[in-house]
């Protein structure tokens, strides 16, 4: 089961947490200099560290079953679309993803559900030690981990907060947000859209310094700004309920209304409506189940996760058997998938 | 200093090959340099405003050494040039960084600040088994993988010592 379909802490504002380490052989060329065998090297290689996971050969992967992975967010878009011999290989707990010959020889990479940086960095450092039974992994005292592009240097960790802002959306808060975070080496990055025109208010924030901080304190560092916004977006959003119960309520009820009886939808008009969905969960939620916003009780964070990844293009044509579908077939099996899906 | 090649002049490039992971450098002076087509051969479009990477690697032949390095040494693991890697914005291989070492430092500065590194070391049982597994591929590899260790272990006399030699053959 991938991190959507489980269970977490904070999933209101927080729907995954992220761990990548990018990691490469000592005298082995990287990118375009590395050679297929060397590439076929490192993916066998690879396979003897992670004698526990399992291997998906990305070469021989058609291209929807690849940007099916991409849409997951468990691997890069760059390598689901990459034609070069690259292979990725997952553990059977579905949390650790290892991308072999990405950018960089390796990118490991742990996605845990929910508020649960450390967990996440825990598996990730977990499957960098493994390779590194098999591999003399490139570093250097005072550079760190030596990496194909320079700015990753260090520690060569990303760690990011997948978050859901709908409130500080509404407010216009999320540019002075990553103006205040890039000053301090955060960066907020829109999904699913570009800058704070996120179409669902889902933005990932990260470190952006990897040299000369080590890995607990950019955990640290990250969860500590983290909470800060994470009470913003809370407090905006009772503040949003309490200004106005009756528009929100209208709001989210309409929403759920379209995604559950709508028989044609697109992938943008289902986003729109699932961020208010999503709120109404949260806001009923923080009114201890006080407010009436036509949503059912039963709806769950996990539902509707797993309804925004079921709902992009590729995994949706997977699901419906992997025939190449139309734009208009896509958005008419979208709607029967929601109303299965959030039970209406 | 007077120029290696003709005697005559003052040397004000300096130019240094790598052959079979051997360095040796010359002192020249600019007409030298230029009948041997050195410093001359710098792709213009690194210093474009097209240039993709310019952010990051820009500077990099403000380095006295650049100039005269960026087509002629070579990293004797990967092949790849001090231009190849302004051009791409990207090392070719962990040894590019160690080749480069004093023409990449302005840049890695600029990106990261002055600051060295913290954080977590590579698994100590790194076998040679496994093929990939690379070997040292120069005398100064070995000595960096040496000082490494001495670091690790927290033997800083000897690393002192082995820094002064690794600096002594950099040189």
């Amino acid at each position: 089961m991938s991190w959507y379909g489980k269970e977490g802490s904070m999933t209101g504002v927080v729907l995954s947490s992220r761990v990548r380490l990018a990691r490469n052989v000592e005298g082995v060329p990287m990118g375009k200099r590395l050679s297929a065998d060397g590439a076929e090297k490192l993916i066998e290689g690879a396979g003897k560290a992670l004698s526990d996971c399992d291997r998906v050969d990305f070469r021989r992967l058609d291209p929807v079953t690849a940007a099916a992975y991409a849409e997951e967010h468990l691997v890069s878009a760059e390598f689901a679309s990459s034609d070069s011999p690259r292979a990725l290989y997952k553990n059977e707990g579905e949390d650790t993803y290892i991308m072999v010959c990405e950018e960089d020889h390796f990118r490991i990479q742990s996605i845990t559900r929910g508020y649960s940086l450390a967990e996440a960095y825990s598996h990730a450092a977990a499957a960098e030690a493994k390779l590194a039974g098999v591999f003399r992994l490139a570093f250097d005292p005072e550079l760190g981990y030596l990496t194909h592009c320079p700015t990753n240097l260090g520690t060569a960790m990303r760690a990011s907060l997948m978050m859901f802002l709908p409130a500080l959306t509404r407010q216009g808060a999320i540019a002075p947000l990553a103006r205040q975070l890039s000053k301090v080496g955060l960066t907020v990055r829109g999904m699913y859209g570009e800058g704070s025109d996120a179409a669902a208010c889902l933005y990932q924030i990260s470190n952006q310094v990897t040299l000369g901080i080590t890995e607990e304190e950019t955990i640290k560092k990250l969860t500590r700004l983290s909470d800060t916004v994470i009470n913003e977006e809370l407090k905006a959003r009772r503040e949003l309920f309490e200004k106005a119960p009756e528009d929100v309520a209208d709001v989210c009820s309409r929403a759920f209304g379209t995604l559950t009886h709508s028989r044609v939808i697109s992938c943008r008009e289902f986003m729109e409506n699932w961020v208010s969905v999503r709120l109404g969960v949260s806001i009923a939620e923080l009114s201890g189940k006080n407010a009436d916003l036509g949503i059912p009780e039963t709806l769950t964070y996990k539902t509707l996760d797993t309804s925004l990844i079921e709902s992009q293009p590729a995994v949706l044509t997977l699901l419906s058997g992997g025939g190449e579908l139309s734009p208009r077939e896509r958005d008419v099996l979208r709607s029967s998938r929601l109303r299965e899906m959030l039970g209406a | 200093m007077l120029c290696e090649r003709c005697g005559k002049n003052e040397a004000t490039v300096r130019y240094s090959e790598i052959i079979n992971g051997k360095k040796r450098s010359y002192s020249l002076c600019a007409d030298c340099a230029g009948e041997l087509g050195i410093g001359t051969a710098v792709p213009t479009d690194i210093f474009g405003a097209g240039s993709l990477f310019s952010g990051f690697f820009g500077d990099i032949f403000d380095h006295p050494k650049a100039v005269a390095a960026s087509n002629v040494v070579r990293c004797p693991v990967c092949g790849a040039t001090l231009s190849d890697i302004a051009a791409e914005g990207k090392v070719g291989c962990s040894e590019c960084y160690r080749t480069f070492r004093a023409e990449l430092s302005p840049t890695i500065r600029r990106i990261h600040g002055g600051v060295t590194y913290k954080g977590s070391q590579p698994a100590k049982d790194a076998p040679e088994a496994g093929g990939t597994a690379g070997k040292p591929v120069s005398e100064l590899d070995a000595l960096r993988a040496e000082l490494y260790e001495a670091i690790k272990k927290e033997d800083f006399e000897r690393a002192a010592e082995l820094r002064d030699r690794i600096k002594a053959l950099e040189a």
